[in-house]
């Protein structure tokens, strides 16, 4: 039985690959890391990125990718294991702590980063900042949560849309 | 990338987020703009959340023929959260303080109130918890003689719907004329014309509101004997839709929920649940008083004040079990102890005026039952 032909194999150093942001930074990361992206995981299976050729990503610059690809090397282990079910207490509550302070960021940088795990299809990325935004959203008003996620003003069909609203479920808030 | 950035996230992505929110804040979420307005209607993000919407049981409202006015029993919390008026005493309703009253019907919180007397202008519409109401408008002169219900859906829409049953004898004529009302304009009209085939009692008609032509009639899962036979029978909304409760005289429990087809053609009664019950145990659980105003029960229930003429709305009677939150599967009487030995006898007692039904629980596979 012939093994398959392929870089990482089990012999020595893990395969790395290279993505190349928006505005041509070059990255360099074990594929693992990279194929928690779904995006990525195609090429990267398919033999690409490797040597001097590198993956272009347009959409991603390069601090973004930056803070995608730390989150990506942090969670590349316990994906491995498949959503690391021998993962002990330990390590998870060590996973949770670094979500929790990862998503500790302004609210720009939050932005571009829901972008890039949107195009880029990480789950667990896509999941930790639909988390940060709905926790940002809970207990206020739709006005209040205008301001939060930084809306423009409302037009007037807007505004007057909110209003009724307010007469009609104003006890919510009280 | 500078602010403004959540307004232009792409669809699927608003979603995500919009997905882990809690139902208050998804409901109000929907007033943020016209995109996600569109977003949660169009994936019936609410409609999935609607077991969570009704999250609370606040009390339980008990109508009695020799009392004035329905009373309200709450289990103690310690749940922050609105006090519920169960004496209506928000309702600046101008009537004299002797005017009789009754809770109608109610839908997810929504209470249908209606005096008494021969008037024709005495209906109410009642939110307890957040103490809104509305007076409705006179449907007619035989109103206090006809039944009315409503319709409310909060995950659907925050308008509710009343109807008013036809006053003519319902097993005669060809056709059945409903009144309806509408809290968007709060007039009664768009009469609701339902053509009837007579079938022998007992039955349950099934009104379609979306459509006025579309009505099925559905044969109760109990005989016209058993009915004849003294078994009374209650239909209510719970956890899985339909529910049909059975109790004879011998106070034997049955309940059916009702099954429809993918395509709601074809329905069917299955029964869920059957037991006799033991209500001469349940008293067992009464710590004996002499005053009836002291006397409390394990899974105690307040009650509100007894005496009309106090209008301090915080009478509550004081209990010392205000230790944790009520959980209705708790108050499980279908497992209370009882004497073996006297369950083997043949039972000749009459349970008929000992057991009543109260009502389905609104969201949880639970029945509420009174033994006298």
């Amino acid at each position: 039985m012939a093994a398959p032909e392929s870089g990482d194999g089990n012999n020595g150093a893990a395969r790395m690959v290279t993505l190349i942001s928006s505005d041509n930074t070059r990255f360099e990361v074990e594929a693992a890391a990279a194929s928690l992206s779904q995006t990525l995981q195609l090429t990267i299976l398919d033999g690409g990125g490797g040597g001097g050729d590198g993956i272009p990503l347009p959409n991603v610059d390069s601090a973004t990718l930056s803070k995608v690809l730390e989150y990506c090397i942090k969670h590349a282990p316990a994906a491995a294991n498949g959503g690391a079910p021998n993962a002990t207490a330990v390590d998870r509550a060590e996973l949770e702590r670094f979500d929790n302070e990862f998503v500790n960021i302004d609210q720009s940088v939050l932005y571009s980063l829901i972008m890039a795990a949107h195009n880029l299809e990480i789950e667990g990325l896509q999941s930790l900042v639909a988390k940060k935004v709905a926790d940002m959203i809970k207990g206020k008003s739709p006005m209040e949560i205008r301001r939060t996620l930084g809306f423009p003003d409302p037009t007037p069909e807007e505004q007057a849309e909110m209003n009724a609203h307010m007469l009609e479920y104003g006890w919510a808030y009280e | 990338m500078e602010g403004a950035a959540v307004s232009v996230l792409p669809d699927d992505v608003i979603t995500r987020i919009l997905r882990r929110l809690p139902a208050r804040s998804l409901a109000v979420s929907r007033h943020v703009c016209k995109a996600w307005q569109t977003i949660i209607d169009d994936q019936q993000l609410l409609l999935q959340l609607r077991q969570l919407l009704l999250h609370a049981v606040g009390g339980i409202f008990i109508n009695y023929i020799d009392h004035d006015r329905p009373h309200f029993f709450t289990r103690p919390t310690l749940t922050p959260g609105p006090r519920i008026d169960g004496e209506f005493l928000l309702v600046e309703c101008g009537e004299e303080p002797w005017e009789w009253y009754r809770v109608q019907d109610h839908c997810n919180g929504l209470v249908l109130r209606s005096a008494d007397n021969f008037s024709d202008d005495n209906m109410y519409v009642i939110n307890p918890a957040t103490r809104k109401w509305d007076h409705l408008p006179p449907c007619g002169d035989d109103e206090w003689n006809r039944r009315a219900f409503i319709v409310f859906d909060p995950a659907v829409s925050p308008h509710y719907e009343v109807f008013m049953e036809p006053s003519e004898d319902v097993m005669s004529p060809p056709s059945w004329t409903w009144h309806v009302l509408s809290s968007t304009t709060m007039r009664w009209g768009a009469e609701l014309h339902v053509w009837l085939r007579v079938r022998p009692h007992p039955r349950v008609t099934k009104l379609s509101l979306a459509n006025d032509t579309y009505y099925t009639i559905i044969k109760s899962p109990i005989d016209l004997a058993e009915c004849n036979g003294g078994v009374r029978s209650f239909i209510g909304k719970s956890k899985d839709g339909v529910y049909f409760a059975a109790l004879d005289n011998k106070a034997r429990l049955r309940v059916w929920t009702l099954s429809e087809s993918a395509d709601k053609r074809t329905t069917e009664w299955l029964l869920k649940h059957q037991s006799a019950l033991n209500p001469y145990a349940w008293s067992m659980n009464i710590r004996e008083n002499d005053d009836p105003q002291q006397r409390t029960y394990t899974g105690p229930w307040n009650m509100d004040v007894c005496d009309d003429r106090m209008t301090n709305d915080n009478a509550y009677y004081d209990s010392e079990y205000n230790k944790e939150d009520w959980d209705s599967d708790e108050d499980n009487i279908l497992d209370v102890p009882s004497n073996e030995k006297e369950e083997e006898e043949e039972d000749d007692n009459d349970y008929f005026e000992i057991v009543d039904f109260l009502g389905f629980h609104p969201y949880k596979e639970a029945i509420f039952l009174e033994g006298a």
